[in-house]
């Protein structure tokens, strides 16, 4: 059996490890390139746009839950994406990784939102013994991630967070830490989000589609010659009262390599898929861009630096920055 | 403490002390009231106070003590409990990480404190809330306290938010980080408290509050009635009758404070005060190690090998710096299920091998319950307690034990402890597993 890594002292020896982005995969109702992931939603596209058997296989998908199904898309997008010269031949970016070694950090706020509604109904109206029993465990939400790590045999670890808006800046930042750690050496970030049911309210802002980023030491994509997608540094700040102005959160980190060439403020939402949305279309690009969000008590940035040259095919410089965004007056803000 | 890594490049790697525990439970509303039931619980759960739980066996053990008031902007100030209230897991969670903060003598609103970060683990968050405001028994019910933000939209996960937002209304700086939420079903506040120890030892944060909260959701219990995971009696686990687990309610938060922070507040209160912060600062002892690992195998049912969960108790004990000798007693996951009880201790019986049937388990669940999201969280409550103590509180008696089951539940409080480490279990749904190695406080 393999041990955990960098155990060797009582403590675990922090190991400095610079992680980049090698792959980025979007699933979303309108796109399925990472360059237009940060275009604004048509309304209403919530459903029917996506065939379980079209883009993942004629068996053993088809009863998952919508945001389950949307995940494992993008995963296998964000594998494909990751890919280096020869991986393909081998089996795959993950076939020379350990399973031991594969982390996975999953963010979401309503991935099983409308799933529990219908849940819920089905007790009261009638009995829990009505629930389809395929669907039963999803009344969990950490089973959307866990599905994405038992597709790619991920046994280093495989976390779920939820915090409101920011999950996915959490599963970074959570998932990059571990890497630090020692606890995986290669790891798949991701956000996935279901429509908000209507007990939630906030159905104007809902968010369905996935992200997943592929994340390993720098060192590692360049002996496999895999060019990287860029670096994602996070940070978050709690702050006061629901939602209290923009982030202030000190940017450029110390280890951010610079401070951003422009800042995109990420609207609110009914979920944790647009910060991450804007975070992919950003690693298409070709300067540094600040993506901020901000959720109950909380703000949160992720600096991305993409890569030089390796931007998408067609991508304008600046790229939703230029749109969106606005330039940093003496970088800090 | 400075450490060294592969690189040559100097790190600082904070030891992490345990300052303070708060507890909620089916056995009170304190870790008072948690540490004396722990011998003495009936383990016998209730019926879930909801007339549309819809379901063979509505059980729950259910948190039925009035709970102190809560500091929020328009919190509830002591609000009875036992009905069916909205808020039920956000209460449980300020109340037990405000009292964790008493405990370990830190007063937010102190400048020295500095900025404490929340890391808390909930499988269903307030989705109770929802569920109640859907309801036709006690519809409406649910929206109290659930102030929308301003696009109309409340979340389900706000519990880590709303225990930031009670420090802060204690006179608390704000934490380094945004609150953190982990949702690993039954393991999320196993891995919470472990992320939490992270940042510390990462040198991002000197004082966290970590734990996890959960509270009755019919959509939690209904789906595992309809799994056929529910035991018709109670939570008895390594019990050769069981059938299954029975949910339980409550909260559990643990100050986690660097050693640095614990030795400068320790140096400022002066030997003057031993009751008080350089008495409490790391009075539980340390954090000492976590193993993370995933089966990969299966949404709900355990690989059967128990080969990850080996590895995860492996690596908590690497981390710590220690061998399965060294650990003195066992919190373990143990929920009642039948296969899952069988690998675990299984692989405990690998771990320590002859010495195994004289470590002592603390099966908590059959106690209070599986409280799912919050289990990690009170199990780690439990095991700093007891290393804290001394002893270990009398098992819960159970029926005749599974012989595939090969562990020790004295009957009668035992200690102390002949190793100085305890080890914590704690596992989930898609196979997600955490084990906590805790270091007792010097004697």
């Amino acid at each position: 059996m393999s041990g955990q890594r960098g155990t060797g002292l009582p403590g675990t020896a922090l190991v400095s490890t610079a992680l980049v982005v090698t792959g980025v995969g979007v699933c979303l109702p309108w796109t399925d390139r990472a360059a237009d992931a940060a275009a604004e939603p048509a309304p209403g596209a919530l459903d029917g746009w996506f065939d379980p058997k079209v883009r993942l296989g004629r068996r053993g998908y088809k009863y998952l839950p919508p945001a389950c199904q949307y995940l494992l898309a993008a995963g296998r997008a964000a594998l494909a994406d990751a890919a280096g010269p020869g991986d393909a031949e081998a089996g795959g970016v993950l076939a020379s990784v350990d399973p031991s070694a594969r982390g996975v950090a999953v963010g979401t706020n309503c991935a099983a939102s409308r799933l529990h509604a219908e849940m819920n109904r089905t007790i009261i109206e009638a009995d829990a013994d009505e629930i389809s029993p395929a669907l039963a465990p999803f009344f969990s939400i950490n089973l959307f991630g866990s599905r994405l790590g038992a597709e790619h045999a991920c046994q280093a670890f495989n976390l779920t967070l939820t915090s409101p808006r920011l999950a996915g800046f959490d599963a970074f930042a959570l998932g990059a830490r571990a890497v630090r750690l020692g606890r995986a050496e290669v790891l798949l970030v991701g956000v996935t989000e279901d429509a908000v049911a209507p007990g939630e309210g906030g159905m104007a802002g809902a968010e369905v589609g996935a992200v997943v980023l592929v994340c390993e030491p720098e060192s590692r994509a360049r002996a496999r010659g895999a060019a990287p997608r860029g670096r994602v540094v996070t940070r978050t700040r709690a702050a006061a009262g629901p939602t209290a102005g923009w982030p202030e959160v000190g940017w450029p980190a110390p280890d951010s390599g610079g401070p951003p060439a422009w800042v995109t403020r990420v609207p609110p939402g009914s979920g944790a898929l647009a910060p991450m949305r804007h975070l992919a279309a950003a690693l298409t690009g070709t300067v540094p861009v600040l993506v901020t969000a901000a959720g109950p008590g909380a703000l949160g940035a992720a600096l991305v630096t993409p890569s030089p040259g390796t931007a998408a095919p067609g991508t304008v410089t600046g790229g939703i920055a230029a749109e969106r965004g606005e330039a940093l007056a003496g970088g800090t803000r | 403490m400075a450490r060294t890594d592969g690189a040559g490049e100097a790190l600082m790697m904070d030891e992490v002390m345990i300052s303070g525990v708060g507890v909620v439970s089916c056995l009170g509303p304190d870790a008072g009231a948690f540490w004396t039931g722990l011998g003495s619980a009936d383990g016998m759960p209730a019926r879930a106070d909801d007339p549309d739980a819809h379901m063979r066996l509505p059980l729950m053990y259910k948190v039925t003590a009035p709970l102190g008031p809560d500091p929020r902007p328009g919190g509830a100030g002591g609000a009875p409990d036992g009905g069916p209230d909205a808020d039920r897991a956000r209460r449980f969670a300020v109340a037990a990480a405000l009292e964790a903060l008493r405990d370990a003598g830190i007063d937010p609103a102190d400048a020295a404190t500095g900025p404490i970060s929340v890391v808390v683990g909930t499988g269903m968050g307030e989705a109770g809330s929802h569920e109640r405001a859907a309801g036709a028994g006690t519809a409406g019910a649910g929206t109290a306290g659930e102030a929308p933000g301003e696009d109309g939209w409340r979340p389900t996960f706000t519990i880590a938010a709303a225990v930031a937002e009670a420090i802060a209304a204690s006179g608390g700086a704000g934490g380094a980080h945004a609150p953190v939420s982990v949702s690993n079903a039954c393991a999320a506040s196993g891995f919470a408290i472990s992320a939490g120890a992270d940042l510390i030892r990462a040198g991002e944060a000197d004082v966290v509050v970590a734990g996890g909260a959960e509270a009755y959701s019919r959509v939690a219990l209904g789906c595992f009635n309809r799994l056929g995971a529910i035991d018709p009696l109670r939570c008895r686990p390594f019990d050769a009758d069981r059938h299954g687990t029975v949910f339980g309610e409550g909260a559990a938060m643990v100050v986690l404070e660097s050693a640095r922070h614990a030795a400068a507040r320790a140096a400022a209160a002066g030997p003057e005060s031993p009751d008080g912060a350089a008495g409490a600062a790391g009075r539980y002892g340390r954090l000492a190690g976590a193993g993370w690992s995933c089966d990969a195998y299966h949404l709900t049912a355990p690989e059967p090998g128990g080969t990850q969960i080996e590895r995860g108790m492996l690596g908590a004990l690497a981390e710590a710096g220690i061998g399965a000798d060294d650990v003195g007693v066992v919190v373990p996951h143990g929920t009642g299920t039948e296969l899952n009880d069988v690998v675990e201790s299984e692989v405990l019986r690998r771990l320590f091998g002859e010495r195994a049937p004289r470590v002592p388990l603390y099966s908590l669940k059959a106690a209070i319950g599986h409280t799912g999201g919050a289990a990690g969280a009170l199990a780690v409550a439990a095991a700093a307690l007891i290393l804290r103590h001394g002893h270990v509180p009398a098992n819960v008696a159970v029926g005749e034990l599974d012989p595939d089951c090969p562990v020790w539940l004295p009957r009668a409080a035992e200690g102390p402890p002949s190793g100085r480490y305890a080890l914590v279990n704690a596992y989930a749904f898609g196979g997600n597993n955490v084990s906590l190695v805790l270091a007792g406080p010097a004697r």
